[in-house]
């Protein structure tokens, strides 16, 4: 008898997840306000403050936000090690990481030194909170499944991001730091594909095969690909200081760099390679985010090798605003969103079901709605569009901030407005339907 | 003399493959067993089959990936025709 890992018992409670997914859209849309507000200075210059603060709105307060939702929820259900008292746990990082970056994004644009103070102060405490907990857990783990090694390499790269990012917030209050600028690309480097990217080619492993019905993900490529790529940034880490500090040629730290966009295009290619395998062949706009996700990732990592090559490109001061911007928002964004497509039903599906079965030994006694129907595929390829008239608008902002900044601004928050909206109905559908199973539970117990 | 009823969800998407079994299962009868052909291992299966009062035996498949034996747990009979199966008798 096989036995299981994953059970409904260890499923935390769908608030864990779920509060960490409904303020993501929230953040999106504060960010897209930034940019209407403030969008052609903030596109023109990647130090520019409200252009830190619009990032950080990003990653911190949508990316990062999915993330810790995304780990609080996986970590029980596939490495069957739960999270002590998971609400307790999510709701103290969850109110830690939506102040904590509120903060920072304010501290930004106010240049407040005791609001940077408060948001390291917040946000040191969620990221070493959340790798507290985590580590946790993934100690307990028995299994070695390449995505559980893939959230622990993740984690390692949070740790040193978090670390970078305190060091670099000091900046702010007053504090006289060593080669600001060279941390300052250590601590993107490790945010963005440390952190970002391996947990998300870690939880594609599990998930794209999963939902996507695909091929697995092939045997040669799970167990190295996050361990080699972690490893190369942790080399690169010291090499990239001393090339700044011109003790060592600038190739070398390019080459090192070049290693891992060639890593990074492998799983993308695998991973357009599984999709048009797929085993049944349905529409699912879920493959539309992933596939221009995919594309995006493939886009930033050319654009990248455009200007090792081409220098007087790579010295505009839009370059590395677009090279952000096709890797944030034409990768990261459409992965999490294709993804919180699939989770929030599956989970809303599996609590209704879970609530279901705690009542009564008859199966279908209230009729749980399935997948599709927590939230309409229409509605998310409506929400799709919009989304991909938001990431064609704000890259061509990019090259054209006077012109197009505003249009973009408005357009990304319709798609995150609406992103939302769909999260929510799905809530609300849970809400309704919990109901009317305790409803029926009531009458049950007349019996 | 026993029988057995086979579904093959190893392409269907979430929550579809779950959905299908649980509807199947109520139809057993004494004796049957329901034989499922899956591509991963159904793990939020189990606890809603430990607590309806079923049995499983999950092995790798030679079709698909993964297949799943389930019986009611007070089935001697349909216990009895996996436990055959097992040794590799004909059901």
């Amino acid at each position: 008898m096989n036995i299981a890992l994953l059970s409904l018992e260890q499923t935390p409670p769908l608030s864990v997840p779920l509060r960490f997914f409904l303020t993501a859209p929230l953040f999106g849309l504060l960010a897209s306000l930034l940019l209407l507000y403030d969008g052609p200075h903030l596109l023109m210059n990647r130090w520019y403050p409200s252009t830190l603060a619009l990032t950080h709105l990003i990653t911190l307060g949508f990316i990062t936000m999915v993330m810790f939702g995304a780990m609080l929820q996986l970590l029980p259900v596939l490495a069957g090690s739960p999270v002590p008292r998971p609400i307790f746990v999510s709701s103290t990082l969850h109110i830690l990481l939506t102040l904590g970056t509120l903060s920072l994004a304010s501290g930004f644009i106010t240049g407040w030194a005791w609001m940077m103070v408060s948001a390291l102060i917040l946000l040191g405490l969620s990221f070493f909170g959340f790798i507290g907990i985590v580590a946790y857990c993934l100690v307990n783990v028995k299994g070695r499944s390449p995505t559980m090694t893939g959230m622990r390499f993740a984690l390692g790269a949070l740790v040193i991001n978090a670390m970078l990012g305190i060091i670099l917030g000091m900046l702010f209050v007053g504090v006289v730091l060593p080669l600001p600028m060279v941390l300052t690309n250590l601590h993107l480097t490790w945010g963005l594909i440390g952190w970002i990217g391996l947990l998300i080619i870690s939880i594609a492993y599990q998930v794209v095969p999963m939902f996507q019905i695909t091929p697995q993900y092939p045997s040669y490529l799970t167990p190295w690909l996050v361990p080699l790529v972690f490893f190369i940034l942790f080399l690169w880490t010291p090499l990239d200081i001393l090339v700044h500090l011109n003790q060592l040629p600038a190739t070398v730290s390019q080459l090192l760099i070049g290693f891992i966009g060639l890593g990074l295009s492998i799983f993308a290619l695998v991973t357009l390679n599984l999709q048009a395998h797929r085993l049944r062949s349905i529409p699912d706009v879920t493959l539309n985010y992933w596939r221009v996700g995919m594309i995006g990732l493939l886009f930033s990592i050319i654009l990248w090798g455009v200007g090792v090559f081409w220098s007087d490109l790579a010295m505009k001061p839009f370059y590395p605003v677009l090279l952000g911007v096709i890797f944030i928002v034409g990768f990261v964004l459409p992965v999490i969103q294709g993804m919180l497509y699939k989770i929030v039903p599956f989970l809303v599906w599996l609590h209704l079901q879970n609530q279901q079965l705690e009542i009564t030994k008859v199966i279908s006694m209230v009729k749980i709605p399935n997948m599709k129907q927590v939230i309409p595929d229409k509605f998310a390829r409506r929400q799709f569009w919009v989304y991909i008239m938001a990431l064609g608008l704000t890259i061509s902002a990019v090259l054209w901030p006077a012109g197009l900044s505003d249009v973009a601004g408005i357009v990304l928050a319709c798609s995150f407005l609406f992103l939302g909206y769909n999260l929510y109905k799905g809530l609300w559908l849970y809400r309704s339907v919990s109901w009317q199973i305790a409803a029926a539970k009531g009458k049950k117990s007349d019996f | 003399m026993t029988s057995k009823y086979q579904l093959d969800v190893s392409q269907l998407e979430p929550c579809e493959p779950l959905e299908r079994i649980l509807a199947t299962l109520p139809q057993l009868q004494t004796g049957e067993y329901l034989h499922v052909l899956h591509r991963m291992e159904p793990y939020p299966l189990y606890s809603i089959l430990e607590k309806e009062g079923y049995t499983w035996l999950t092995q790798a498949g030679q079709e698909v990936p993964i297949e799943i034996y389930i019986w009611r747990s007070t089935d001697t009979l349909a216990a009895a025709a996996i436990k055959d199966r097992q040794a590799g008798q004909p059901l």
